[in-house]
C-alpha cells in the first residue's frame, strides 16, 4: 500500500509539472532536440508566463518563427533569477543558435551570457542591458515613453496637484524602466505630489490599490498604471468611485482591449509597444544573429507608438513637448497589433 | 477571552488609525471594505473548513486563476450561449471538482493534504495558462458584471453574498452533522473514525465545499475586474490562510469559527489600506502583514497555555 501510494505521488508532482512546463512550448512542429535538420533554433526566456504581455510575445514571435523558418524553445522563468540562469545554461548545453532573455536581474546574468559567448552562442537581452562585448540588447524605450507620458499628464493637471502611479514591483526590470521615468517626468514638476503603489502585475492587486489611493486622496487627478492589463481593473475603481471626469487614466502596452478604451475615452493614451510585436522583432534580431549576421549598434530600438484619439493627439501637439514621438489613433494601433508591418522582412 | 482576541486586535488598529488620518473612519472607508473584503472572506471561509478538519488547502489561489480563466474562456467563446447562468455554473463545478481532487487524493491515495494540495496547486497554475492560450479575457456581460460591480443602496452585492456565504458555514458548521464531523476530525481523526463515521465521505466533502467557495470567488475576483487572466490570484491564499489563523481557527485543528475568520479578513484588508493612507511605503505592507499574523499565533500560545494552567 505505501509503495503505491508513493509511486501515485511521483505520477501526481511528475503530471504538475508537465503542466507546468505546458505554456512554454512553442509552435505545433517544434521538437526539443534542436540540430536533427538545418532549421535554426533560437532559445527565449521570458519572466513569467501568467502576464499578459508574455503570453502575446509568445504569439508574436511563433509567427515570426513560422515566417523565417526557424525553431523556437520557449521558457518561463517564473519571475525567478536562479532559475533563469539554469534555463540560459541548459540552451547553452543543447547548443541553441541564438539564446534571447527578458533579464530579471541583468548585473547577475553577467557570467551565464559570458558562457554562452565563449561557446559561440549570440546572446540578445531584451529589455535590459547586460554589459558583455558579445552582447546584444533590445529595448522598447520605455523609460523614455514613460518619461513623455509623465510629461503629458503633468501637463494636462495644469502642473499640480495629486497622481498616482501604479507600478509592477521592484526589482523588475520593466517595471523599474516604467517607474523611472514617470518619476524623472514628474520631478520636474514640484507642486505635483505622487502617490505609488505596486499592483504586482495583477488586476487584482491593481484595484485594490486603486480603490484605497482614490479613497485616502479624494482630490486625485490622474492615475497612470504601468500594464494595461491591471490599468483596465484599476479603472474600474475609478468608474466605481464616479471618478471618471475628474481623474486622468493613463497606461503602457498597447494591447486591444486598452485601445478600445482609448477609443471609448476611458483611458486617455496607451503606448504601443505591441507584446505581439515585440514578440516578433525579438525573434527576428534573433534570426539575424543566428545566420551569423552582427548589427553595428549592440542596442537595437523597436519602433513604438502612442496611441490616442485626434482629440488627445491635438491636445498633446499644442504641449510643444520636446520629443518626437509617433501617435497612431486605437484603430490603427489595433490593426498593427496582430500585423507586423513595421518589421520589414530583412 | 480567546474569541474576543480578534476583535480587540480590530479595534485596536481602528483606534490607532483613527488617531493617525482623521479621514479613515468614513463611509467611503467601510464601503471599500466591504468591496474588497469578499473574496479573500470567501476563501477564507473554505479555508477555515478545511484547517478545523486537520488538514490545509493549498489550492484556491491558482484554483482562482484557473477557475477565473475556465468560466472567462466559456464566456469568450460563447460556449452554451456564453450566458451568465453557465458562467456561474462553470464557475461552481470547476470548484467543486478540484475539491474532490484534493479529497480524493487525501482520502484514497492518503497522500498527505500539504503535500497534496501542493501538487494540486501546480497542476492548477500551469492549466490556468493553458486554458484559452493564457489570453486575457474582457467581460462586458453587465449580468456577469453585476455580482462584482453592482451595489443595492450603496452595499456593494459582493458584500451581501460573502454574508450570505458566511451564513452558510455557520450554519453548516453549527447546524449538521457534518459540522460535528468536520470539528470532530480536526481533534481525533481516528477517534471519528472508530466512533462509526464515514471519515472518507466527509472528507471529500469538505474539501469539496472549500474548493466551491473558492469558485464563487474566483466568479467574483472576474467580475469585479470586468477581465480574467491568470495572473488573478495575487496574494490570496496567503491572505486567506492568514485571515482564518488571525480569527482564531487553530493550525492543529478542531477550533475555529466563522465570526473569528470574518474578522480576520477584515484584519488583513484594512491592513493594506491602512498603509495607504498612512502614506507607509508600500513595500511594508507584507511586513506588516506578517507581525499581524505572528502576533495572533502568539495569542494562541500564550492563551492556550493559560488555560491549561
Amino acid at each position: 500500500m505505501k509503495k503505491f501510494v508513493s509511486i501515485a505521488l511521483v505520477l501526481i508532482l511528475a503530471l504538475s509539472l508537465l503542466a507546468g512546463c505546458g505554456g512554454e512550448t512553442g509552435g505545433p512542429d517544434e521538437g526539443t532536440t534542436p540540430d536533427t535538420d538545418a532549421k535554426k533554433v533560437l532559445g527565449i526566456i521570458l519572466i513569467d508566463l501568467t502576464n499578459q504581455f508574455f503570453v502575446d510575445m509568445v504569439e508574436g514571435g511563433n509567427q515570426a518563427a513560422e515566417d523565417y523558418g526557424v525553431e523556437v524553445i520557449w521558457k518561463s522563468s517564473d519571475g525567478n533569477i536562479d532559475k533563469q540562469i539554469s534555463l540560459m545554461e541548459n540552451f547553452i548545453e543543447q547548443g541553441v543558435d541564438c539564446i534571447l532573455v527578458n533579464p530579471i536581474d541583468s548585473a547577475a546574468l553577467e557570467g551565464v551570457i559570458r558562457q554562452a559567448s565563449e561557446a559561440g552562442i549570440p546572446t540578445v537581452t531584451m529589455a535590459g542591458n547586460v554589459d558583455v562585448d558579445s552582447n546584444y540588447c533590445t529595448v522598447y524605450n520605455d523609460y523614455e515613453n514613460t518619461k513623455i507620458i509623465g510629461d503629458i499628464v503633468a501637463n494636462m493637471v495644469g502642473g499640480e496637484g495629486k497622481v498616482a502611479l501604479l507600478y509592477g514591483n521592484k526589482g523588475n526590470l520593466v517595471s523599474d524602466l516604467r517607474q523611472g521615468g514617470f518619476q524623472e517626468a514628474m520631478a520636474a514638476y514640484p507642486d505635483i505630489e505622487l502617490i505609488e503603489q505596486p499592483m504586482n502585475w495583477d488586476p487584482a492587486t491593481g484595484l485594490k490599490a486603486a480603490q484605497d489611493i482614490i479613497a485616502a486622496n479624494p482630490d486625485l487627478k490622474a492615475l497612470h498604471c504601468v500594464s494595461d492589463a491591471v490599468t483596465l481593473a484599476a479603472y474600474q475603481a475609478v468608474k466605481d468611485a464616479g471618478k471618471e471626469d475628474q481623474i486622468l487614466v493613463t497606461s503602457f502596452d498597447g494591447n486591444p482591449d486598452a485601445c478600445i478604451a482609448v477609443e471609448e475615452g476611458q483611458l486617455k493614451l496607451s503606448v504601443l509597444t505591441g507584446s505581439k510585436r515585440a514578440g516578433y522583432w525579438n525573434v527576428q534580431v534573433g534570426v539575424q544573429l543566428a545566420n551569423g549576421e552582427r548589427p553595428d549598434d549592440q542596442i537595437i530600438n523597436m519602433a513604438t507608438h502612442f496611441v490616442m484619439t485626434d482629440e488627445m493627439k491635438a491636445t498633446v501637439e499644442a504641449m510643444n513637448l520636446d520629443a518626437d514621438i509617433s501617435i497612431i489613433g486605437p484603430q490603427e494601433a489595433i490593426a498593427m497589433a496582430d500585423l507586423y508591418t513595421d518589421f520589414e522582412p530583412k | 477571552m480567546k474569541e474576543a482576541a480578534p476583535i480587540i486586535v480590530l479595534m485596536a488598529m481602528l483606534l490607532i488609525l483613527n488617531s493617525l488620518n482623521s479621514d479613515f473612519m468614513s463611509l467611503k472607508t467601510l464601503l471599500n471594505l466591504m468591496h474588497q473584503v469578499s473574496v479573500v472572506g470567501i476563501v477564507a471561509m473554505g479555508a477555515m473548513i478545511v484547517i478545523i478538519s486537520g488538514g490545509i488547502d493549498f489550492t484556491a489561489g491558482y484554483g482562482l486563476a484557473m477557475i477565473g480563466m475556465a468560466a472567462g474562456t466559456v464566456y469568450a467563446t460563447g460556449i452554451l450561449g456564453g450566458s451568465v447562468y453557465i458562467v456561474v455554473l462553470v464557475s461552481l463545478v470547476c470548484g467543486a471538482l478540484i475539491g474532490a481532487l484534493n479529497g480524493f487524493l487525501i482520502t484514497k491515495l492518503k497522500i498527505v493534504p500539504f503535500i497534496a494540495t501542493l501538487a494540486v496547486m501546480s497542476l492548477l497554475q500551469g492549466m490556468s495558462m493553458l486554458i484559452g492560450n493564457g489570453n486575457m479575457v474582457m467581460i462586458r456581460d453587465p449580468s456577469i458584471l453585476w455580482f462584482g460591480q453592482g451595489r443595492i443602496g450603496s452595499i456593494p452585492v459582493s458584500f451581501l453574498i460573502y454574508i450570505f456565504f458566511c451564513l452558510v458555514a455557520h450554519t453548516i458548521l453549527k447546524r449538521t452533522k457534518m459540522g460535528v464531523y468536520i470539528y470532530a476530525l480536526g481533534g481525533s481523526e481516528d477517534a471519528t473514525r472508530f466512533s462509526g463515521i464515514d471519515v472518507t465521505k466527509y472528507k471529500i466533502l469538505l474539501y469539496m465545499l472549500a474548493g466551491t467557495y473558492t469558485g464563487i470567488a474566483s466568479l467574483l475576483t472576474i467580475s469585479k475586474l470586468g477581465l480574467a487572466a491568470p495572473s488573478i490570484y495575487g496574494s490570496t491564499l496567503l491572505d486567506a490562510i492568514a485571515a482564518a489563523i488571525i480569527g482564531g481557527t487553530s493550525l492543529s485543528g478542531g477550533k475555529g469559527k466563522v465570526m473569528g475568520t470574518f474578522v480576520g479578513a477584515i484584519i488583513i484588508v484594512l491592513i493594506t489600506t491602512a498603509l495607504t493612507y498612512l502614506r507607509i511605503k508600500p513595500e511594508m505592507q507584507d511586513v506588516f502583514k506578517g507581525v499581524v499574523i505572528l502576533l495572533a499565533l502568539c495569542f494562541d500560545v500564550v492563551i492556550n497555555k493559560i488555560s491549561k494552567e
